[in-house]
């Protein structure tokens, strides 16, 4: 088991633009509305790689920079840890397309940008910050194995991270069979100690085994956003912490093995 | 870090599949590089292409992850009784404490790509057949290998380009001390693909003929495909002797460019820095360094620079891509098992097709294949978005 501490926050999903707007609608004192925008500009990302950047790195910097605000920290002390379902599938998309005309012409800035890291690539370069930097991918259980990585980097070399999620709506064709309806981002500093910043604590532990365990006493709303992006799984941690509520979340890992979270909510 | 034993291991390459192949291909300066031939792909260029791959399908119970990666990741696994290693490993550890973590670049990509040349072409729909998930999402080979030795373990894959299969040793080495798994399999796999033949060739970084590293007439890289794996162990868990162990690991970001490194090669040198901080070794204990050693005009020169600010002048290095060409996602974990073969046999490989050295470079590359006794190895890869990793391996006795 490793213990980590919770900072900071930063989210951009239907119906919760930040965190300071999402936890209100968390513990259920304003309603959740579910709206679909289009992401917002990351200012943060120098003008010459921003005409460049994509939605998912638009969102993954959003986030990302958000939480790092939230969390008073310094991102260059940071070890970063990205993690994405389904990647920059639009891009990949488009060069597939790209791919069948005569000739197979491929834009050279949309073959940097179908590279998995480019989010954490760009976050590295609007922040300067050169520390280790992870892409990993888990699937739908992205989350899962993001939140592992993570604590384990956090345990091994005492240091913070910034885990950030990142999934957005599935191109077509894509969108038939492998529908994603919606953008979601989330970000999140985990620390290997209290500070004055510190939301929750969070215990963290792999289980070889299948949990039959449920949420209780999610909002059904948030459910349908978990269910609709595997980047919206943090919400299931942030419900309990706007809720200060004391729980144990069991994270399905690959159908045989759960991530089990203890949540402690700071005062 | 604490020294994990690497109690076997396997390459599936352009010079053959597996060990026997490689360590041939190295000692007699064989390259596997050849003439572009790939039925899918018009560019004048070399490639290192793994023999046969379209001939061993994925089937049965697995038969949706079928795809040229996982054709590819299925045969190296098959080679030097690496499968039976894993059965064996499961016994003893169980499966359920045996981490998988693997790199790739593209996946499984091909599939996708082939989908879209057969669209419908009135609804645009994709192919019934197509499956994304098994194929192209890039978790499908670790998915692939979980399935294939039913293992329940913390499975992941790491995609940061050309540093994926590097980085997976260090990620094994935090699970581990974590206490998440006992034991751990990593390794890498990518595939030739269109994306990454024609994407490279947009950005001018593919030769017309077999890579040349750190010459001066060196014209760009030389795209490959491989599969390999390492099966990771605590020392304590392992009886046999004259093991090679990794020692080390180092990780930074460039901070600089998306698709170019930092000219001065900071980035590329606080990785081999921070390599050397985490194995307890200093500069000149290591004898010999594995380049990244792309062949392109901007890699080379930086990491020339690393050199000298981390190594200086004498420690001989070289860059094995004239062998097998550049594997991407699977680079990381061909040139940690040919800085393996280099321990066992101390041998340090010359640079192939390495004619005439840059002049303006002063680290000690290493033209012709020497015998000489090491002991410390360093290896390194360098990925896009400037994601840099190196790592430590040597003798454990």
């Amino acid at each position: 088991m490793t213990t980590v501490y919770l900072d900071g926050v930063g989210i951009e999903a239907p119906g919760l633009r930040t965190w300071d707007q999402a936890r209100p609608v968390l513990t259920g004192e304003k309603p959740f509305h579910f709206e679909k925008k289009t992401y917002q500009v990351a200012t943060l990302i120098p003008e010459n790689e921003r005409r460049r950047a994509s939605d998912t790195i638009h969102i993954a910097v959003n986030v990302a920079d958000e939480a790092v605000n939230n969390a008073k920290v310094n991102p260059e002390l940071l070890i970063n840890v990205f993690s994405s379902y389904r990647g920059a599938l639009k891009i990949v998309s488009h060069i597939c397309n790209s791919l069948t005309l005569p000739g197979h012409p491929v834009s050279p800035t949309q073959f940097h940008n179908s590279v998995y890291n480019s989010p954490a690539a760009y976050w590295s370069i609007a922040t300067q910050t050169k520390g280790p930097s992870t892409s990993l991918a888990c699937a739908e259980d992205s989350f899962s194995a993001a939140l592992l990585s993570a604590a384990a980097c956090v345990f091994t070399h005492e240091q913070g991270v910034l885990l950030v999620m990142y999934d957005v709506e599935s191109p077509k064709p894509f969108d038939k069979k492998y529908a994603i309806d919606f953008n979601c981002g989330i970000a999140l500093i985990l620390m290997p100690s209290e500070s004055e910043n510190t939301l929750a604590k969070l215990d963290i532990d792999f289980e070889p085994r299948k949990s039959e365990e449920m949420d209780i006493g999610l909002n059904p709303d948030l459910v349908k956003l978990i269910n609709g992006n595997a980047s919206a799984q943090p919400l299931r941690i942030l419900s309990a912490i706007a809720n200060k509520d004391s729980c144990e979340i069991f994270y399905d890992y690959l159908e045989t093995s759960t991530v089990v979270v203890r949540v402690e909510p700071c005062n | 870090m604490k020294p994990l034993i690497v109690s076997k291991f396997t390459l599936t390459s352009a010079v053959g599949y597996g060990l026997k192949d490689l360590e041939e291909a190295l000692l007699n300066q064989r390259s596997g590089l050849r003439a572009c031939d790939l039925d899918f792909v018009s560019i004048d260029t070399y490639i290192g292409r793994v023999k046969e791959i379209e001939a061993n399908p994925v089937v049965d119970r697995l038969k949706k992850f079928d795809c040229r990666n996982n054709r590819l990741a299925q045969l190296a696994l098959r080679q030097d009784g690496f499968e039976q290693s894993v059965e064996d490993a499961i016994i003893r550890y169980g499966s359920g404490r045996i981490g998988l973590f693997l790199g790739t670049s593209t996946s499984g990509i091909l599939q996708t790509e082939m989908a879209y040349q057969n669209r419908d072409s009135a609804t645009g729909d994709l192919p019934e057949t197509f499956n994304y998930k098994e194929t192209q999402n890039n978790f499908s080979v670790a998915a692939f290998i979980q399935k294939y030795f039913k293992l329940k373990g913390p499975a992941l894959v790491i995609s940061t380009a050309c540093s994926s299969s590097a980085k997976v040793f260090a990620e094994a080495s935090r699970f581990i001390e974590s206490g998440f798994c006992d034991a751990a399999i990593v390794g890498g796999v990518d595939s030739l693909c269109m994306t990454t033949l024609y994407g490279f060739s947009s950005l001018d970084l593919v030769s017309s003929k077999a890579c040349r590293p750190a010459d001066e007439d060196r014209d760009g890289l030389s795209l490959a495909e491989a599969g390999g794996y390492a099966l990771l162990e605590k020392p304590e868990n392992c009886d046999s002797q004259d093991n090679i162990a990794f020692l080390g690991y180092g990780e930074s970001s460039d901070a600089y460019h998306m698709t170019s490194p930092q000219p001065d090669g900071r980035g590329m040198a606080d990785s081999m820095e921070m390599a050397l901080e985490s194995s307890g070794l200093n500069a000149n204990q290591i004898s010999y360094v594995n380049l990244h050693g792309t062949a392109t005009e901007t890699n080379d020169k930086a990491e020339d620079k690393a050199m000298i600010k981390v190594f200086g002048s004498s420690t001989p290095c070289s860059s094995t891509k004239g062998w097998i060409g550049h594997t991407l996602g699977a680079a990381g974990v061909a040139e940690a098992i040919i800085c393996g073969i280099c321990l066992k046999n101390n041998f340090i490989p010359g640079s192939l097709n390495t004619d005439s050295l840059d002049p303006g470079f002063d680290s000690n590359v290493i033209l012709e294949n020497r015998t000489e006794k090491l002991t410390y190895v360093l290896s390194n890869s360098f990925g896009f978005g400037g994601n840099n990793c190196s790592l430590i391996f040597g003798v454990h006795s």
